[in-house]
């Protein structure tokens, strides 16, 4: 299964581009797990995944919560409003 | 729709405006914060910032949060105003008003409402320097 991940502010000028491709196993993939599969695939965003969180339908999500596979996701990190 | 509560994301930077007292007989407080681009970041010397939203999770967490902000403090009312996109140094794009009965609430509530605005709202800032990076 494919999940697209869309990227925002200087989380998407480190990964170069504002959606990431993520090859998940099964349809049961958790929000944690896909937090580890960033990492591998953008290393270059390690250092902020630890104080970043994952939105499921612009909603935000638990570590332990299973992605829905027709989801909208993001990672939301970085974040410097105000 | 409450208006006790009231979210705008704006295009560009917030024209400044005078606070007013609300025409409530309750008011006793009104307060103003506003955010100015400064023209100084990571020692460098800067021409402007660039907010960008995740629309509309970003209005619907900022309207929590406010929500909750307002119950918590017993304020009257609370307006949220972000720029989007391009804000020159010196330029306002930020600001948050509270209308509260008594000086307190309304000033330990602005301090919680950016400190969690800051921590995980998702709005972003993207840096125009004034030299390019190397």
């Amino acid at each position: 299964m494919i999940l697209k991940v869309l990227l925002f502010g200087p989380q998407a000028t480190l990964a170069n581009q504002r959606e990431i491709e993520i090859d998940v196993p099964d349809a049961s993939v958790t929000v944690e797990e896909i937090l580890h599969q960033i990492g591998n695939k953008l290393p270059q965003l390690k250092a902020s995944l630890a104080s970043s969180r994952i939105a499921v339908n612009q909603q935000f999500a638990e570590p332990s919560e299973i992605i829905p596979c027709d989801a909208e996701v993001a990672i939301i990190g970085m974040v410097s409003g105000g | 729709m409450s208006t006790n509560v009231q979210i705008q994301l704006i295009e560009g930077a917030l024209a400044p405006v005078k606070p007013t007292a609300e025409k409530f007989t309750r008011v006793g407080a009104v307060l103003q914060f506003e955010g100015v681009v400064r023209e100084q970041e990571e020692g460098r010397q800067l021409l402007a910032l660039h907010y960008e939203a995740y629309e509309p999770m970003t209005r619907n967490e900022l309207e929590k949060l406010a929500r909750r902000i307002l119950q918590q403090h017993g304020l009257i009312r609370i307006i949220v105003e972000h720029s989007l996109g391009r804000v020159a140094v010196g330029e306002i794009s930020f600001r948050l008003t509270l209308i509260s009965a008594h000086r307190a609430e309304g000033l330990a509530a602005c301090g919680q409402f950016i400190d969690e605005m800051k921590r995980y709202v998702p709005l972003w800032k993207n840096l125009e320097f004034s030299e390019p990076t190397e």
